[in-house]
Order: structure tokens, then sequence, then C-alpha cells
């Protein structure tokens, strides 16, 4: 069988919030995507640890943007997701549903 | 920039943060995030981004426990062969109290390891604070595990009889002021972004 990169379950979280945002990417607006998505608080250094690791695996790539007064003068840091991440997030999707697939116990909808 | 925000800034910039996120907190603290969540957003993001820098350069992190060792074991010579201050921390031996003779130890100790820290600093440049983190977790676990027994006889000491606490924190005292002096030393040679080498 071939050995596929396969993401975990908060990288997936943070590619699909990259993927959802476009060109919007950065941190602000990925963590409140995340936030908003789940209902479930984000750390900001877990989803920079986290794009840190993607981008090291080659499915993200970032580039520096505008900084402002209430940014402290600091930079923008943008995500994007590139080629190789988009078909991980497929496969990975692909995955979970043979996975979900056949199960009586979560046919249905009621817990 | 209020002083808070400035003294967030600066941890940032001494452990080599992304500026990036440092920004994207100020950001949000601007946009009316609490005081408390601003904090402990940047207590979690300097945990993760120490230990990042620490998973990422392992032989960087045991060549830092090597040279913290080797500068220590020159200090213990020159104690043992010039000095012969005293810090006694057995109980049945001194009682806790503050002499002259202690005070010296204890600054010495502070002096020595904030040279220790500053040299491990300046020789990991790229990732200062963690790798002196790295050699203070080292120490900390040696010294658990040489006084493991005694600090365990202490604490039930201090547990039945409210008198031993003093002899408890007493025994701590060097340990603790060990790890200030490193941490100080690594903070004074850790160097500012503006220093760092640009292959981080």
């Amino acid at each position: 069988m071939k050995d596929r990169a396969c993401l975990g379950e908060f990288e997936l979280l943070v590619m699909l919030a990259v993927i959802r945002l476009g060109d919007q990417g950065y941190g602000v607006p990925i963590a409140r995507e995340i936030e908003r998505q789940t209902g479930r608080q984000v750390a900001f250094g877990t989803v920079y640890a986290t794009l840190d690791r993607l981008q090291d695996k080659g499915f993200v790539r970032s580039s520096l943007g505008d900084a402002t007064p209430q940014r402290g003068g600091r930079a923008k840091r943008y995500f994007a997701v590139t080629a190789t991440g988009l078909r991980t997030v497929r496969e990975t999707k692909q995955s979970l549903i043979r996975l979900w697939q056949g199960l009586p116990e979560l046919e249905g909808g009621v817990a | 920039m209020t002083s808070s925000r400035a003294i967030a800034v600066w941890i940032f910039d001494r452990l080599g943060l992304d500026v990036a996120l440092a920004g994207d907190l100020l950001e949000e603290r601007t946009n009316g995030r609490s005081a408390i969540w601003f904090w402990r957003q940047v207590w979690i993001a300097v945990v993760a981004g120490v230990w990042s820098d620490i998973l990422h350069h392992k032989l960087l992190a045991l060549r830092a426990v090597v040279i913290g060792c080797a500068v220590n074991s020159v200090w213990l010579f020159l104690w043992v062969r010039f000095l012969h201050l005293g810090f006694s921390t057995r109980p049945e031996l001194t009682r806790p109290e503050l002499s002259i003779e202690s005070l010296a130890s204890l600054s010495l100790i502070l002096l020595t390891q904030a040279v220790t820290g500053w040299t491990v600093a300046r020789t990991h440049r790229a990732q200062a604070i963690p790798m002196v983190l790295v050699f203070a977790i080292w120490l900390a676990m040696w010294f658990l595990a040489d006084s493991f027994s005694e600090i365990g006889r202490l604490l039930m000491d201090s547990l039945d009889q409210p008198r031993f606490r003093a002899y408890l924190a007493w025994y701590f005292m060097p340990f603790f002021t060990e790890i200030a002096g490193l941490l100080t030393g690594g903070i004074i040679g850790a160097p500012g972004r503006s220093e760092q080498p640009a292959d981080r």
C-alpha cells in the first residue's frame, strides 16, 4: 500500500480554515474561523505551531504582509494552501469517509 | 504601547518567537480582548514556541547540556580548590539562617550560574533561551534525582511539623538561586531579534 501523508485533527481544521479564507488567511482570521466553525477556543500559539509544521511539510506557504499601528508595527503573515496541501486534504477526507461508511452506530444522527 | 504589551513584545523578541504572532495578539488585544486572554495566549505561545525549538534542535539541546556541564565543572573545580565557603542544607547540621558565609555562597552561586547561562546563550544564539531552559531542566532533574530521598523526608517532616518548612525552603535555596542565575545570564546573553542569525 502506498504510504500517504495524513493530517491530524487540528492540522485538518487549520488547513480547512486556510482554504476557506483564501488570500485573507493570517493568524487572527484563521483562529476566529476555527472558533466560529467548531465552537472551541483555540490558542494562537498552537495555531502558529501547527502552521509552521504544515509549512515544513509543504502543505502551506506563507508571505509577509502589511504592518499596522494596532499590531505594534508588526507585519501580518499570510498563509495559503499549496497544491500538495490541497491533495492531502482530499486524501484525508477520502480516508475519513471510508472509515465512516458501514458503521451502524453512526447512522441516523441520534446519539 | 502599554507596559504589559511592551513586556509581551520583549518576551517574544528575547525568545525569538514569530513577530507575526506577536502582532496578531496585539491586534486582538486592541480589538477588545481581555488582559487575561492576552497573557494566557502569550504564555501558550511561549511554551509552544520553546518546545518546538527544542524538538527541532535536539542535537543543539544536547550540546547545550554538554557546554553547561563543562562550564559548571570549571566552577566546581575552582570552588573546591580555592574557596572554602560552606552552604550546608542538611537540617541536622545547620539551622536555616542567613549568615555572611551563606549569603556569600548564594551570591557566588548566582554569579557563576549567570555566567554559565550567558555562555550557553551565547553559544546558541539562534535558540538561546530554549537552550538555557534545556540546561536548567537538566539541572533540575539532576538535583531531584540526587536529592529525592532527602526532599521526600523533608516534605514528610514539613507536613507533620510546620517548623520543618523553613528547613525545606532552605534546602531548595541554592537550587532556586542556581536556576535564577542561569535564567538571568541566559536573558542577558540572548541576542534580540535584530541580532539573531537570519537562518532560524
